[in-house]
């Protein structure tokens, strides 16, 4: 032990190195990537409206019931399209490309049941354009249903009770563990390194060990920087 | 009348040869574990594995302790012909060991001294034939005549592992000492010289140029 530790000590520069390092980048990372942008709304489910879709079972919650039928327009071109002409900046991102958007809003908006009359709507996006988005997908949605259902009356199928807000793209506890992690690597590869150091040191006198290992008693040990220098005090 | 002589001469040396005061006691102590009787006119012999371990450094530091502790003259002989380095201490070369041993001189004639009580003999002239000089030295031993002698004398002896000779050479000493240098000398090669010493087994090690990188409240904790 007392030798890892010497040797943590000689080599502390190397030794401290990795950890450092690596919980630094894990840092890094998070601030990087820091999971991007992710706006959020709540909408409150219409019941009676509701009936009109496509999409209903009778065994789901109107929240369940709505979150399918808001999915499976999520695909679809014309909808991208229509939120592309509600939302200048998303047409701008999209290059105009209905095929681009749908593809986007497929992968990156969600739609789940947080409550038998709630959905929460999610977009992840690595742009701040995220918020304006979601605010015309929002205001779209029930305009696509009402043309679908040629009822004007499927306008009504939800009301935002909660409006787009930014919120944290990733948890705490993501975060803590990925920085944990990179602390126990950055541990790890330090503690690998004082090991192999020490090994490579082992090959030389100690003065731990050389007794043991010649069977000679240790009489004295010269500190260091008590050695004769002949030639320079001659002149 | 060769230590009149010297003593003499002494007196017009500076003392080229001042260690610190940490030195001394690290010395002291270690001339405390040779348990050396005093009179018994031991000659001490420092030897190491390989070069460089500070054989030179210990047999000048020991030397330089007790000829200052004890009014007794000490003599430093340096029998490493192949890397002097007493003759920095004098200022240039001199006649030393080989010449005395070549002329079947005693070693009376080639001591000088560089403080009050302590003498040095020098390796003197570099010999024709080193294996010869080191055959002579080992079986004559150092050529003491029938005057004077001084009540300590300790040897800078050739490495062990650099010279086949080196293990009879350590045998014209009475105690030998073993130097080692901490994180630079192969363990193998002091265990090594340690094996080649068989049968004139060195009083102990001492280890040189130790130092510990630990802050001193872990060393404190043990
Ligand atoms: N304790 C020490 N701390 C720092 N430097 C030292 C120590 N001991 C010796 N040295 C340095 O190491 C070098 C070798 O020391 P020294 O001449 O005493 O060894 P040596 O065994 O006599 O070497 P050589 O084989 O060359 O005769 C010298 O430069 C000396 O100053
Ligand atoms: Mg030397």
């Amino acid at each position: 032990m007392r030798r890892y530790l010497e040797t943590f000590f000689q080599y502390w520069r190397f030794a401290v190195l990795p950890i450092l390092i690596f919980p630094a980048a894990a840092i890094a990372g998070l601030v990087l990537m820091g999971g991007g942008y992710k706006a959020q709304a709540n909408v409150w489910v219409n019941q009676s409206a509701l009936k009109q879709l496509a999409y209903i079972n009778i065994g789901f919650t109107p929240a369940q019931n709505l979150a399918t039928n808001l999915s499976q327009m999520l695909g679809s071109p014309m909808f991208a399209g229509a939120v592309m002409q509600a939302s200048p900046q998303y047409a701008a991102i999209a290059h105009h490309s209905q095929q681009w958007a749908a593809q986007d809003l497929h992968k990156n908006v969600t739609f789940t049941a947080t409550g038998p009359n709630v959905v929460t709507v999610t977009y992840a996006s690595n742009s701040p354009r995220a918020l304006p988005v979601l605010t015309a997908l929002l205001r779209q949605a029930p305009i696509q249903f009402a043309q679908l259902t040629h009822d004007p009356s499927a306008t009504g199928v939800y009301r935002v009770v909660d409006s787009p807000a930014f919120v944290a793209a990733s948890s705490k506890k993501q975060e803590l563990l990925i920085l944990g992690l990179g602390l126990l690597a950055g541990v790890l590869l330090s503690g690998l390194f004082v090991s192999i150091r020490t090994s490579m040191d082992h090959a030389r006198v100690q003065l731990e060990d050389v007794g043991d290992m010649t069977g000679l008693p240790v009489l004295a040990a010269i500190p260091h920087g008590l050695g004769l220098h002949l030639g320079e005090e001659a002149v | 009348m060769a230590i009149a002589e010297h003593m003499e001469e002494a007196e017009e040396y500076s003392s080229p040869l001042s260690l610190p005061d940490e030195a001394y006691e690290v010395y002291r102590h270690l001339y405390g574990k040779l348990q050396l009787h005093p009179g018994s006119r031991a000659v001490v012999g420092i030897t190491s594995a390989i070069r460089g371990e500070g054989r030179t450094t210990v047999a000048l530091g020991l030397a330089a302790t007790i000829a200052q502790d004890s009014a007794e003259p000490v003599l430093v002989v340096e029998a490493d012909i192949e890397n002097p380095q007493l003759h920095e201490l004098l200022g240039g070369p001199r006649r030393g060991l080989v010449d005395a041993v070549t002329d079947g001189e005693p070693l009376a004639g080639v001591m000088t001294p560089i403080t009050p009580n302590l003498l040095v003999v020098p390796a003197g002239s570099h010999p024709e034939n080193v294996g010869a000089f080191f055959y002579r030295l080992a079986t004559s031993r150092l050529p003491q005549g029938d005057g004077w002698w001084p009540a300590v004398v300790i040897v800078d002896l050739p490495p062990i592992m650099n010279y086949g000779y080196g293990p009879m050479i350590a045998g014209i000493a009475d105690v030998l000492l073993m130097v080692t240098r901490a994180n630079v000398t192969p363990t193998t090669l002091v265990r090594e010289a340690v094996a080649r010493l068989e049968g004139n087994r060195p009083r102990g090690l001492v280890l040189n140029d130790h130092r510990t990188y630990l802050p001193s409240w872990i060393s404190r904790a043990g």
